[in-house]
Formats: C-alpha cells, structure tokens, sequence
C-alpha cells in the first residue's frame, strides 16, 4: 500500500487551498479522498507526479471551488471573511487588554481607553465572528462548549472594564459573568469531556474536578462581591483540586503515552496560573 | 523519568496551594512554601515537561522555546509580586508582555506552517490569550 | 458507464443505504465500495458525494468524527437514530420506484413485441 509522504500531502493540499477550498471540512475531506485515489495509482507502480496529475485532469480546473459552492451554498464568503475578522479581532483585542493592564498597573494615562478599545473590539468581532465559525466548524455538543464559554465570559469581561472605569452595574456583570461560567459553562465542559472520553472510569475523576473548579471560581466571585463563605471557598476549592483531582486524573492517565503529553503541561501550568492569579487578587481585595 | 516529572509536577501544585492558603491565612512559613514551589515548578518542571514532550512530538523547538519564557517570566512575575521582593513591577511589567510578543507570533508562525491547521484549535489559543488579557486587567484593578 | 442523469435522484438513497450496512465510512470507501457493487458501472466523483454527505450532516442523519492518518485528518460518516429511519424510507422509496419504472419499461416493451 502505498503512502504519501508529507511533502507530498502537503502540497496536494496547497493546490486546494488555491482552488479557495476554505471550509475546512471539505478541504479534509477532498485532501483526505485525492490522497487515496494518488496513493491508489502509486500502487499501480506509477510514480507520485504522474499519478498525481493523472487524478488532476479528472478533477477539472473549478471542480473544486464549485463543489465547494454547492456544499455551502451562499455562507462561502461570509464563512472566510467571518474567520479572517475573528483571528484578526481575536488577536488585537486581546492585546490591548493586556496594554491597559500594563498601563493600569503602572498608573500611566489612558489604560481606559486601551481597555474600552480592546473590550469593544472583542464583543463586537471577535465575538459574533468566532460563535459563527465554530458553529459552521462543529456540530452537536462541542458547539454548546464554545458557545457557553464566550457568553459566560462576555459579561465577565464588561464587569472587568466597568470596575476598571468605576462605573456602575460592575458588580452584577462580574456575579453574572462567573455564574454563566459556573452554572452554564464548567457543567458542559464536563459532559463533553465525559462524552469524549474512551474511559468510563475517569468519570467520577472528571466529576470531582469540575466541582472543585466550580468552588474556587464562587469563591473568588463571593470575595470579589464581599460576601460571606468566601474564604472556605478559596481554601476548599484549590485544595479538592490539587490534592483529590490532580493526582488521581494522573494516576489514570499518566500509562497512556510514552511520554509526558501536552495536555498534562498545560492542565498543570493552567491550575498553577490560575490559583496564582486568585491568590493575587485576594490578597489584595480583603 | 516520565514518572519523576508527573510526581513532581505534582507535588509543586500541592505545595504551592499549600503556600498560597498560608498566605491569604497569614500563617508563617507560607514564604518558604511558595518560593520552593514556584521555583521547582517553573525551573524543574516545566521545563523538563516540555523536552519530554519536544523529544517525542519532535515539532519545532522554538515553539517550545516561546511558550516557557513567558510562563516563566509569568510565574517569577507573580512570586515577587505575592513576596514584595524588590522589582515586582518590572517584572510583572515584562511578564504581561511576554505572551503577545514572544509566544503569539511563534504560535502564528507554527500554525501557518503546520500541516493539518486545526482552527478550533487556533481559537482556543486565541481566547487563552483574551482570557490572559482581561485576568491582567482585574489584577491591574486589585492589584496596587 | 451509468449517466450522471439517471444517478442524481437516486445518490443519496444509495450512499445511505451504504452507511446502514457498514457501520461507518469515509468518502473514499463510500465510491470505491459504490464501484465494486456496481461492477465498474458507477464511478462517483467527489462532486457527487460530498454535497450529499455535508447535507445529510447539516439535517442531522449522520455525525462525523476525525482521525489522524497518514498526515492528514480523515473524516468518518456515521449514520444517527435518526439517519437510520430516514435511510429506511428513502431505500424503500427507490425500491418502490425501481419497481415502477420497472413494470412501465416491460409493459411498453411487452406491447412492442406483442
């Protein structure tokens, strides 16, 4: 059986790319489909170029673009002008946030407008445009994930901005935004891992996690709003986490590969990261 | 050596909640705590995590490169901060920056380079740096 | 060779009935499984199949899920509850009407010879 190298998958590919396949389902599975059908020929003892360009005159020079066409219909071009403006959007909004928070945090003028900038770029673009290609990228489940996630953390971020401003509403925006996170978001991040997951086994595991998550976040929202129970909370939270979930999902998991796995380093650097920035944060609000 | 790094990886995550419980509680030795914990984790772990990964996954090292100085200027940032040691505010100055200017055009670079070009993937990336974003702006507000 | 005129009514009805019986495919397997049944007489194109598995996708009949072959992403079809009863219909649906068209054709043919 004959197998294409990389180099060779790679520039079948490019030659798609050209013909402005975009939606990158059907490039998948057109790259996926020609492969087979070189690889097939390949197998005939006729070499990767002839055999290549061979599949190529069956194919016809706009086959591809109208196949694309006809698979989605009119949304083609808004579907790359919604992707371009999401990485775009994405990309500049999220640094200057970070700017106004360099510029907040060294007292300079003007880090309100650089966060006012960053906000409004990011739930006027960003926003729409990524729920738009992550709704035509996915279907089912995953679509909720990303859905929740974004509309939890759009009232989480005006409830950064308008505390940032001193303007009013801050505080229901925040209580909002993390209640989205707690109520709608982490419950479906948890169905979707349990779901995806071969192992039935890791489900209380994933379950523990999740609720642990949960606490720490109420807890650093009932800090931030001064109510009581807060402290338990911030203690209770980390500590379920990192002593109950963590060793126990890495008991399970940690066979899986020869190596040290990618989503480990990032679970791990995340939680870190992340019990860092609370602990900041409270020291400093109490 | 695989398992040396989960057990350690580990044991810096306990030990750093341990110290940052400590130190909202006011308890003595929460200093020492957060200190070995950081340090372990940022200068052993991370750091022999992601070899162990680059060996095998073999993608390009400069990746790797870009994504553990900034966690560790990050991390640093945050450990002087939380201590009151002397030049926080550089530091913490110079780890906001760090994701966007040496991380973010790394991972652009990689991603347009990488054969199967996963945009779900590319989005997460995107908002991670969002969400780094706006967790700065709370802490420029909380944070004196 | 079979028209491409006479095969468009009846493509999706045969790629569904493809998908009850094995579980799940991905695009290549799906025409070359088309071909060898067919004894060579149907070939189908990419232009052809694909409009037809992303529609089938869009109206909720089948799920797709990805693996990492020979670097390149590999989409699977799958055929849901739903796609179960929908394939049921429409392959009784072609057989009722093979089998009208079939009695027309041999009646007129019947009177011709007759």
């Amino acid at each position: 059986m004959a197998e294409l190298s990389l180099q060779q998958v790679e520039r079948i590919r490019k030659d798609l790319i050209r013909q402005s396949i975009n939606y990158s389902h059907l490039l998948h599975d057109l790259l996926d489909h020609i492969c087979c059908d070189v690889e097939f020929e390949m197998d005939r003892g006729i070499n990767f170029e002839e055999a290549y360009s061979t599949i190529r005159n069956c194919m016809g020079t706009d086959r591809c673009r109208k196949i694309q066409e006809e698979t989605l219909l009119l949304t083609n071009n808004t579907y790359r002008f919604m992707k371009s403006i999401m990485k775009f959007s994405g990309i500049i909004s999220s640094a200057l946030l970070a700017v106004a928070a360099l510029f907040k945090i060294q007292h300079w003028a003007g880090a309100g407008i650089f966060m006012s900038l960053g906000f409004f770029l990011l739930s006027i673009f960003f926003l729409p445009s990524a729920i738009y290609v992550l709704y035509k990228e996915n279907r089912g489940k995953r679509f909720f994930l990303y859905l929740f996630g974004l509309l939890s953390f759009l009232p989480l971020t005006a409830g950064v901005l308008f505390k940032v401003q001193h303007w009013p509403g801050a505080g229901i925006l925040i209580t909002v935004g993390i209640g989205a996170t707690v109520v709608l978001f982490l419950p479906t991040l948890l169905y979707v891992k349990i779901e995806d997951s071969q192992r039935k086994d890791l489900n209380p595991v994933l379950t523990v996690g999740v609720l642990s998550g949960m606490i720490h976040i109420l807890g650093l929202l009932f800090k931030i709003m001064h109510w009581p129970g807060a402290t338990l909370m911030i203690f209770l939270g980390p500590m379920a986490f990192v002593l109950i979930f963590l060793p126990w999902y890495s008991f399970k998991v940690y066979k899986e590969k020869e190596y040290v796995t990618f989503e480990f380093i990032f679970l791990l650097v995340g939680v870190i990261w992340f019990i860092l920035t609370s602990t900041l944060i409270n020291l400093n609000i109490s | 050596m695989k398992r040396l790094i989960y057990i350690s990886g580990l044991i810096s995550a306990i030990l750093l909640t341990t110290g940052t419980s400590f130190k909202i509680e006011h308890w003595p030795g929460a200093g020492v705590l957060l200190t070995v914990a950081i340090g372990f984790f940022a200068l052993f772990f991370v750091p022999a995590a992601l070899m162990n990964n680059y060996k095998q996954e073999n993608k390009n090292g400069y990746l790797y490169i870009c994504i553990y100085i900034p966690i560790l200027l990050s991390f640093s940032a945050a450990l002087f901060k939380i201590m009151h040691w002397p030049g926080a505010g550089i530091m913490v100055t110079i780890a906001l920056i760090t994701p966007f200017i040496i991380f973010l055009p790394a991972y652009i670079v990689y991603f347009n380079k990488s054969p199967n070009k996963d945009i779900t993937k590319f989005i997460a990336v995107m908002f991670l740096l969002v969400f780094i974003g706006v967790m700065d702006a709370l802490l420029s507000v909380a944070v004196r | 060779m079979i028209s491409r005129e006479l095969l468009k009514g009846t493509l999706k009805s045969i790629v569904m009935k493809l998908l009850t019986e094995h579980g799940r495919m991905y695009g290549y397997e799906i025409t070359q499984k088309v071909e060898i049944l067919s004894q060579g007489k149907i070939k189908l194109t990419y232009g052809a199949l694909y409009p037809i598995l992303h529609k089938l996708e869009n109206d909720g009949d089948v799920v797709t899920d990805s693996e990492n072959i020979n670097n390149r992403i590999r989409i699977y079809y799958k055929l849901t509850k739903k796609g179960m009863r929908t394939a049921e219909e429409k392959v009784n649906e072609l057989q009722t009407f093979l089998e009208t068209i079939g009695s027309i054709i041999q009646s007129k043919l019947a009177f011709r010879n007759g």
